[in-house]
């Protein structure tokens, strides 16, 4: 079995997953905390993504992001070459189709956290992100730690936004899910078999693992 | 030092205008549930926002809207002991207690920890979480906490409320003896008249969002021992 397409998707979905939790807790804080304006236009678009047929997610991307998108003269500016049919693009598409699942699951732990320990810690002197590294994220933690199982297991699934933003490359762009697709089409049945099982068992056993780390609540 | 308050704010068709001065000492603000009083406390220590108004400790103003200075929560060396304690659940009792000494050696927080757990009676429970001690130990926990970076003035949200009856008086004795010792000016939220009898100096007396009287206790209380009806929890 190639097991390229299943190293690049764990690659994809571990470095999505990563920038997941860089952008998502930070806003799932900030939508459970604090009123400003756009809060509910943001909000709309957190859980669009969760919606939308992944093809549109996937088409949308194009839109922005592709040759004639206006955000191409950025992109070319930055690396050099477009985004589109590149393993970068497989991430930016797991990257937006997986973010919405970690930031409502953190969002619902930090909503669920009594604010007075936040307050009890401002009494204290404490500076506000002191406060959110040492009494929000560890009490919100099994919040956080389901939105960050649920962003990686919708990342290394991903499909469909996947083929529209990054295509099906062999040995480049194409993922687990993808060449899943490929070998069906094909009928090469046996490979299309291994390849699913694999994917479940290592998929299943980054999922086991990430609920123990959440699980490991220490009171 | 004089603790002189003034706080306005609109809060639905709630309307919070209290103003009292009064001397370091044990403060009680006393009044039927709903008056206002914890709103009042929330404005002192920077966790509510008044709609205007004016706080100061002494010589150090903490809050007034029409210079716009509103010192944040942090700055404002207000020791608060909330309601149900509000004690950090993932940390031990010493580490609570800790938690507000987050710039002293680490020597001298042990030492702080150690002096403070003795000082509430709990030296043996350092290491204990919050869910293994009684609602008693808790709250003493929580003063300590509250103590422990040496803060110009102690807020209490009805310190007793949630204590065994049988212990209470126990731990009035506890608590008046501590701000002997320490000298820190307390002020403290209540419906018990017992709180007020026992711990206060002074007594600010509560009704719908309005400081009706504010005095020495025993002159209020004197003043107005007829009309006081036992609040009911």
């Amino acid at each position: 079995m190639d097991l390229a397409p299943l190293a690049l998707s764990l690659r994809v979905a571990a470095v999505a997953t990563a920038l997941g939790i860089a952008v998502g807790v930070p806003l799932a804080w900030l939508l459970a905390r604090k009123s400003f304006p756009g809060r509910d236009v943001i909000s709309v678009l957190v859980v669009l993504p969760m919606v939308l047929p992944p093809t549109v997610l996937g088409y949308g991307l194009l839109v922005l992001l592709g040759r004639q998108g206006p955000v191409d003269p950025a992109i070319q500016a930055l690396f050099g070459e477009g985004l589109v049919f590149t393993p970068a693009a497989a991430i930016v598409a797991a990257f937006v189709a997986a973010t919405p699942f970690l930031i409502r699951a953190a969002q619902g732990g930090f909503e669920q956290l009594d604010i007075a320990y936040e307050e009890a810690a401002r009494t204290l002197g404490r500076r506000e992100f002191a406060i959110f590294l040492t009494v929000t994220a560890p009490l919100a933690w099994r919040g956080i730690a389901a939105g960050i199982a649920l962003c990686f297991a919708r990342a290394i699934g991903e499909f469909g936004a996947t083929l529209m933003l990054a295509g099906n490359i062999p040995g480049r762009t194409q993922t687990a899910s993808i060449a899943i697709y490929d070998a069906v089409q094909a009928g090469r049945l046996e490979q299309a078999t291994s390849m699913a099982l694999a994917l479940g068992i290592v998929a299943g056993a980054v999922l086991f693992l990430l609920a123990r780390v959440g699980r490991g609540a220490r009171w | 030092m004089i603790i002189a308050v003034a706080v306005q704010r609109t809060l639905g068709s709630f309307r919070l205008h209290v103003a009292f001065a009064a001397p370091a000492g044990i403060t009680a603000l006393f009044g039927p549930s709903g008056s206002g009083k914890t709103l009042t406390l929330r404005s002192v220590a920077g966790l509510l926002r008044p709609d205007r108004g004016h706080v100061a400790l002494g010589q150090r103003v903490l809050y007034d809207s029409a210079s716009s200075l509103d010192l944040p929560t942090r700055d404002r060396r207000i020791g608060y002991v909330f309601q149900h304690y509000a004690l950090f659940p993932h940390l031990s009792a010493a580490a609570n207690i800790a938690y507000g000494l987050h710039d002293a050696s680490s020597t001298d927080r042990s030492l702080r920890v150690k002096e403070l757990l003795e000082m509430v009676g709990l030296a043996g429970f350092a290491e204990r979480h919050p869910h293994e001690l009684s609602g008693g130990q808790q709250q003493r926990v929580a003063l300590a906490r509250a103590l422990a970076p040496r803060p110009a003035l102690v807020l209490l949200d009805e310190p007793f409320a949630a204590i065994d009856s049988f212990v209470r008086d126990h731990l009035r004795e506890q608590l008046r003896a501590i701000h002997v010792r320490t000298e820190v000016p307390m002020i403290l939220v209540t419906h018990d008249i017992a709180d007020v009898r026992r711990l206060a100096d002074t007594v600010v007396l509560y009704g719908h969002g309005v400081a009706l009287e504010v005095g020495p206790t025993a002159d209020v209380l004197s003043r107005r021992e007829v009309q006081i009806p036992a609040y009911p929890g």
